[in-house]
């Protein structure tokens, strides 16, 4: 049957305190939909700040081998440009394809 | 099971292998068949029991050891990881197109019901809890904590998807439908987010089915701590989705 990982059995030696990540998460979103429902650039920050919590302590990054991590950061410049150019080319007006084609090159 | 063939060249190696099995086969097969469902309709039924059976019949296999000790990192862990990333390209397209139609669409999103989906989020944060302590169980053996972790993170991804049907329906009272350019591109956003949280639930019935008959331990850790990477993967994807989506309206 399966044995532990090395990565496994480092994750469990440093166990993180959930039920702390947890509140942290729900405190996060309570101020997101209060006191920060009318500031973009703070929710972006925030959701940001979320996504990093569960992904260092939920999934294990802190604590797993740099490949993972590096893995899971591999995408992130694709969806950078996929937004980019997809929302330039589906904005409203005149056809944009040749500025989405423009953002594609930039990049 | 693993089969031990004879090696070529190295006296002591051997190569690890699963048991040949038809698995593979039907679970493509019946990918086909729920694509051609596009198509046809009646296929899709067929083709969904077809992959379950497959992917029934490929849960049971036991999962290999490193088949290579200079590898450092888990084979298994690793390849849930490549997966992830593709599933980020395409949530990344999904998210883009959305945001691209939105700009079209007006004033659509005022009719979006952010208290119910505010609690939605709160549910769905509480299941990757509810996961990682299911986790943590099953690593220190306890069976029975494992079980009850495991039930509350079902329970708490079905409550989820309860309650975007509800908004789903509420949209659709006020003529948001998959019609509309809104709706469109709305409906195929979060539809197929519910339908990664659908299997995913789908994924801990086959885990509880192995626990309460028994065949579950703290050896099989390894295929929960999987488990867990994809289930607090579409907690992270429902994260962004909420604040594009409901917050920044």
């Amino acid at each position: 049957m399966t044995e532990y990982t090395p990565q496994l059995a480092q994750a469990e030696h440093k166990k993180p305190k959930y039920l702390l990540v947890f509140f942290a998460l729900a405190v996060i979103t309570l101020v997101e939909v209060t006191v920060a429902a009318r500031m973009p650039a703070v929710l972006v920050v925030l959701s940001l700040a979320k996504v990093v919590l569960v992904a260092l302590y939920y999934m294990h990054l802190k604590f797993s081998s740099g490949l993972f991590s590096a893995i899971f950061a591999i995408p992130l410049p694709f969806v950078l440009l996929i937004v980019v150019a997809l929302v330039v080319a589906l904005a409203p007006g005149p056809d944009n394809t040749a500025a989405a084609a423009g953002v594609c090159s930039f990049f | 099971m693993s089969s031990h063939l004879p090696s070529v060249g190295h006296a002591h190696e051997e190569i690890h292998l699963p048991p040949p099995s038809w698995a593979p086969l039907i679970v493509g097969f019946g990918a086909t068949l729920i694509g051609a469902g596009l198509l046809f309709p009646l296929a899709l039924p067929v083709g969904l029991i077809v992959f379950l059976a497959g992917i029934w019949k490929m849960g049971h296999f036991t999962l290999l050891e490193n088949p290579h000790p200079s590898l450092k990192v888990d084979h298994r862990l690793l390849g849930m990881w490549v997966f992830l990333a593709s599933e980020i390209m395409f949530f990344a397209a999904l998210l883009s197109t959305f945001l691209g139609y939105k700009a079209r669409a007006g004033a659509a999103g005022a009719l979006l019901n952010v208290p119910l989906m505010t609690i939605g989020t709160f549910v769905l944060l509480s299941s990757s809890f509810a996961a990682v302590s299911a986790l943590s169980a099953i690593q220190a053996n306890r069976m029975i904590a494992f079980r009850n972790w495991l039930i509350t993170t079902m329970a708490l991804g079905g409550l989820f998807l309860i309650l975007e049907l509800t908004e789903w329906l509420e949209l659709i009272g006020h003529g948001i439908t998959t019609g509309t350019l809104y709706g469109s591109a709305f409906f195929t956003l979060t539809g197929l987010h519910g339908m990664h949280v659908l299997i995913g639930i789908g994924w801990m019935v086959f885990l509880l089915i192995r626990t309460l008959r028994g065949t579950m331990s703290s050896g099989d850790a390894i295929g929960v701590e999987i488990f867990g990477l994809y289930w607090h993967f579409v907690d992270i994807v429902w994260i962004v989705l909420f604040t594009v989506i409901y917050l920044l309206r």
